[in-house]
């Protein structure tokens, strides 16, 4: 939808205006947030943080101007997501200088940083292999970091069976890469 | 050998941004935008303006001349305001939503009452109550005066990063699987039975709302005694303000305000003969069963955080009501129920 439709529908509706933006941009503001937090963060936070993006959004939508809608959320997802991330950094004692100078790249970090990518695309592809449900299983399970019983509910299966898929895929997981391993 | 560890959470920015998009986040959004919509009415109600409800005809005016006499030492916190408000709307959506249900005229009249509270090993009001969809091999627990604190099923504090080492040949045992197999609930068929049953029960993943079902645990209670009107129900807790009531259809909704916190409260009250919620037992605390006046009463919390969704819903004596509030404030909780009349 266009923002000026996006606009009309919540001119008619408020509610329901406002859950179609909340649609047509939550996974976009979803991908900004975890991509900010999942490495101090949990499901939990992200989620939390997307809705205080887009209540943030939600209160301030009739200060903003025509055609500014994406930029607006797309602002405030980033600076919420890094404030939630200095805050959980902070709960979890690590010192945000740190983390901050850490994300600089030193000479000697470029080798390994190229080597750590390889690395980690590897086994994205090798997560893919795996087919489906089993891919989307491992990506829920640990890159979303989602638990058993919810992925079970999207994949329709019981949390047993998505546990057992899980172990498997994993075994497979560990052949594939120690075949694949130069 | 040199070990290689290998990571999903945390990956690099590139390989995080393909598995976004090949695996967006779409799940569960529905609840996370009603959470930033309740977010969005409760800040409203911040700024003076008509209290948290879309039905803004049955919501009072929350002005400053009213709340005047509380005023010193009101205090919105950013928990006890805000995040309360918006997390009492969109529970309370939810619970309009898909929580609650009156069920009616399926019980006899000559019942053998069951007191609230006594252990029972077998037997359900499944038959008599269950909704007609509810899955008929459900396991229904009976309820005792002890905790059930038993853990859930699954470490919901499990270690998310999944390391993949070269020299690792260490594999998990065949007979994980075997356990895992066996951590499945046991089928036990329900058995028919005439007999009203009272109280709590707990059933094991049998709630039927708005499409929830699988997995999602369902609390039920039925009062021993009849079923009075409810309209005239009285509330005014001492130290507590009345900030909204509206009177529905079966149920009354009070929204109480801490005058010394700030704290929000949502008090709702029914006059069903029964009534049921859904939960999901994998985000949420076992039940606690208590006595509160010496009225049975269960408490539960939607997660282990300190700051999750407490509910409490006990019997009144004369109806079932239900307090929602952050699990923080669950001493206030009880101490509303201890002085509900």
């Amino acid at each position: 939808m266009t923002e000026a439709e996006l606009r009309s529908a919540v001119s008619s509706s408020q509610k329901d205006g406002f859950r179609l933006i909340f649609q047509q941009y939550q996974s976009y503001v979803y991908s900004v947030v975890w991509g900010r937090i999942r490495s101090v963060g949990t499901a939990e936070d992200a989620e939390e943080c997307v809705s205080d993006v887009f209540a943030d959004v939600f209160i301030h939508y009739n200060d903003i101007n025509e055609g500014s809608l994406h930029g607006f959320i797309a602002t405030a997802a980033k600076r919420t997501a890094i404030d939630r991330f200095r805050r959980l950094s902070a709960a979890k004692g690590i010192p945000i200088e740190d983390e901050e100078l850490s994300m600089i790249p030193s000479e000697e970090d470029i080798p390994r940083d190229a080597e750590t990518a390889e690395r980690n695309a590897r086994l994205y592809e090798a997560v893919k292999s795996l087919g489906e449900p089993d891919s989307t299983i491992v990506i829920q399970k640990y890159f979303y970091d989602r638990r058993s019983p919810d992925i079970a509910k999207d994949v329709g299966m019981t949390p047993t069976a998505v546990r057992v898929r899980l172990n498997r895929a994993l075994k497979k997981l560990k052949r594939l890469i120690d075949a694949d391993s130069p | 050998m040199r070990s290689q560890k290998f990571t999903l959470k945390n990956t690099d920015d590139a390989t995080a941004s393909r598995i976004a998009a090949d695996h967006p986040a779409d799940w569960d959004m529905e609840r996370v935008f009603e959470r930033s919509y309740g977010k969005f009415l409760g800040a409203q109600s911040q700024n003076g303006t008509a209290l948290i409800s879309e039905t803004a005809g049955d919501t009072l005016e929350f002005t400053e001349a009213e709340t005047s006499p509380a005023k010193k030492g009101l205090r919105i916190s950013r928990f006890g305001g805000i995040a309360a408000a918006a997390c009492i709307v969109a529970e309370i959506l939810l619970i309009r939503a898909i929580c609650i249900s009156p069920d009616r005229s399926e019980t006899p009249d000559n019942v053998d009452i069951i007191p609230a509270f006594t252990r029972e090993t077998e037997g359900t009001d499944g038959a008599s109550t269950a909704p007609a969809d509810a899955p008929t091999d459900a396991v229904t627990e009976a309820i005792s005066t002890e905790k059930a604190t038993e853990p859930a099923a699954e470490d919901m504090t499990e270690e998310i990063t999944q390391e993949i080492t070269e020299d690792n040949t260490e594999e998990s045992p065949e007979n994980d699987l075997e356990n895992d197999d066996e951590a499945e609930p046991e089928d036990a068929p329900s058995e028919e039975s005439p007999a009203r049953e009272t109280g709590f029960t707990v059933s094991k993943g049998t709630y039927t709302g708005s499409g929830l079902t699988e997995g999602f645990d369902e609390i039920r209670y039925t009062p021993e005694h009849e079923i009075p009107e409810i309209i005239n129900h009285s509330c005014d807790p001492e130290g507590y303000m009345v900030l909204s009531r509206n009177e529905k259809s079966g149920f009354t909704e009070i929204q109480l305000l801490d005058t010394n916190d700030g704290s929000l409260y949502f008090l709702t009250v029914f006059a069903y003969d029964s009534f049921r919620t859904g939960f999901d037992p994998a985000s949420g605390t076992e039940p606690e069963y208590l006595e509160i006046g010496g009225r049975p009463a269960i408490y539960r919390r939607d997660s282990g955080d300190d700051n999750a969704f407490g509910y409490l819903i006990w019997d009144d004596g004369c109806h079932v009501a239900m307090l929602m509030a952050e699990q923080k404030n669950y001493a206030e909780m009880i101490s509303i129920a201890e002085n509900f009349k």
